[in-house]
């Protein structure tokens, strides 16, 4: 287990390390493993840039202004 | 005329096979045990299903106040969810229609560039789906939806705004361990009254390693993933390029405990560079005790990590001890870090919840629980409270039609 999790830390700090600059992405990601589907990102979002669709949140990235009230509202943390 | 007999006695045959599953679920997630009624939710699911075809019902009504603590940002709305799909030999055919309305005044909807806010009355959303199975493990799926939502103006106006969407993919199901996808999307928003109009197109693919069992009772499952996307986001920048990796591995240690670790990196390329985009990693340890066929007890102890132009954290752990015949108690602490909207809380929010309660579970038809917890947060002040968190899930016998 742990050979397998050194590969992958290695294989991350690789990525990071290919990029230049510190992140300021405006897309946010949909953890599938995290998501329920409970739809209360799709309440908060004030801008209908959120949609639950087949059981998983969606986020449109032109819609999506960023405002992160479906990253505090998620009860499974599984927006970032 | 004559033909009507025909069709009934083929109808009825159709039907006779067909099997009606339900689940019900009702529950309530107070703001304080004296005070505010927080947030109550009913859903009703079901589903007709035959070995050709089948129909899904979805239909959750929420209902939730606008006060508390901490201010709730929804009131209440019905979702109607109805989806099905058909089977004709390699072809399947997979229509669906949504439709969400407030059951209050609606909540609020900003308008992009800057004209104002608008109540978001209900919205509906037909769908339809294709799919065709093709030989050597091939597959291919096109979907087109529609989106129409009404909006209304402080004063009772009215404002229309509508969407279209497609997608489709074509997958390859490679003999041994991998798989591979490789397709497109696209989205139109349009609102005529306000002159809003913007799209956004991607194509990409994707390929990944199934479930696959390694030495050491590890279980690894991944997939990387590139995209690039027209568009411009609500800044005006280029969407442009993402390239992403998710790996996860499972190891038993002994029938009753596991550790389940997921890493993901995500790096996106605008104006000729790479960027650090997304980037978690979490890990979760799972201990369960008990004999086949008996409720078993369970220990959770998980956290995760994530960085962007923001970073979360959370650590949580959750309990279930089966005292006797059904009943069990709960357990759980959760901690998170996450960024907030609240108006002078700055830019984060440290939560600290811990609960405690009873499930009983009556076979598999019903499960019933409630749990008390005592919620911290640090906002503008340290607020806490206690707050309730009940429910039942109702799982009613398959009848068959």
């Amino acid at each position: 287990m742990t050979r397998y999790a050194s590969l992958a830390g290695l294989l991350m700090l690789l990525l990071a390390a290919a990029c230049s600059g510190p992140s300021d992405t405006t897309q946010l990601v949909v953890d599938p493993d995290l998501c329920i589907g409970c739809g209360e990102c799709e309440e908060v979002c004030p801008y209908g840039a959120v949609e639950v669709v087949d059981g998983q949140a969606v986020i449109d990235p032109v819609l999506c202004h960023f405002c992160l009230r479906c990253v505090e509202e998620c009860p499974k943390g599984a927006i970032y | 005329m004559k033909k009507l007999p025909l069709i009934l006695l083929v109808l009825s045959a159709a039907a006779w096979s067909a099997a009606l599953e339900q689940f019900v679920s009702l529950s309530v997630e107070s703001d304080s045990l004296g005070f505010s009624p927080g947030r109550r939710q009913a859903l009703w699911n079901g589903m007709i299903s035959e070995d050709s075809w089948g129909v899904r019902v979805t239909d959750r009504y929420l209902d939730a106040d606008s006060g508390g603590l901490v201010p709730r940002r929804f009131l209440g709305r019905n979702d109607l969810l109805v989806d099905g799909d058909a089977r004709f030999g390699a072809l399947t055919v997979s229509p669906g229609f949504r439709w969400n309305t407030a059951a209050g005044d609606g909540l609020d909807f900003i308008l992009p560039d800057q004209q104002g806010t608008v109540l978001d009355r209900s919205y509906t959303r037909p769908e339809l789906g294709l799919g065709v199975s093709l030989p050597r493990g091939f597959g291919a799926f096109v979907e087109g939806s529609l989106v129409e939502r009404s909006l209304e103006y402080p004063d009772g106006s009215s404002l229309g705004w509508s969407g279209q969407g497609a997608e489709g993919y074509v997958e390859w199901d490679a003999p041994g361990l991998f798989w591979a996808r490789a397709g497109g999307s696209f989205r139109k928003h349009s609102s005529d009254d306000i002159g809003f109009d913007t799209d956004w197109s991607g194509v990409g693919a994707a390929v990944g390693i199934r479930t696959t069992v390694l030495p050491a009772r590890v279980q690894l499952v991944g997939q990387a993933e590139y995209g690039t996307f027209s568009g411009e986001d609500y800044l005006g920048g280029d969407l442009g390029e993402r390239a992403s990796l998710r790996l996860r591995a499972v190891r038993s240690f002994t029938p009753g405990m596991a550790l389940d670790m997921t890493v993901f990196s995500s790096l996106d390329h605008r104006d000729g560079a790479w960027y650090r985009a997304a980037s978690s990693g979490a890990a979760r340890l799972v201990l369960t005790r008990g004999r086949p066929g008996e409720i078993p007890s369970q220990l959770v102890l998980g956290g995760q990590v994530t960085s962007s132009s923001f970073t979360t954290a959370r650590f949580e752990a959750s309990g279930r001890l089966h005292l006797v015949e059904g009943l069990s108690t709960l357990l759980s602490a959760t901690a998170r870090r996450i960024p907030t909207t609240v108006a002078g809380a700055g830019p984060g929010r440290d939560w600290l919840t811990l609960g405690a309660g009873l499930e009983y579970r009556i076979s598999t038809l019903a499960v019933v629980w409630a749990k008390v917890q005592q919620e911290r947060t640090i906002l503008v002040d340290t607020e806490d409270w206690t707050r309730l968190d009940a429910g039942i899930q109702f799982w009613p016998p398959s009848i068959s039609i």
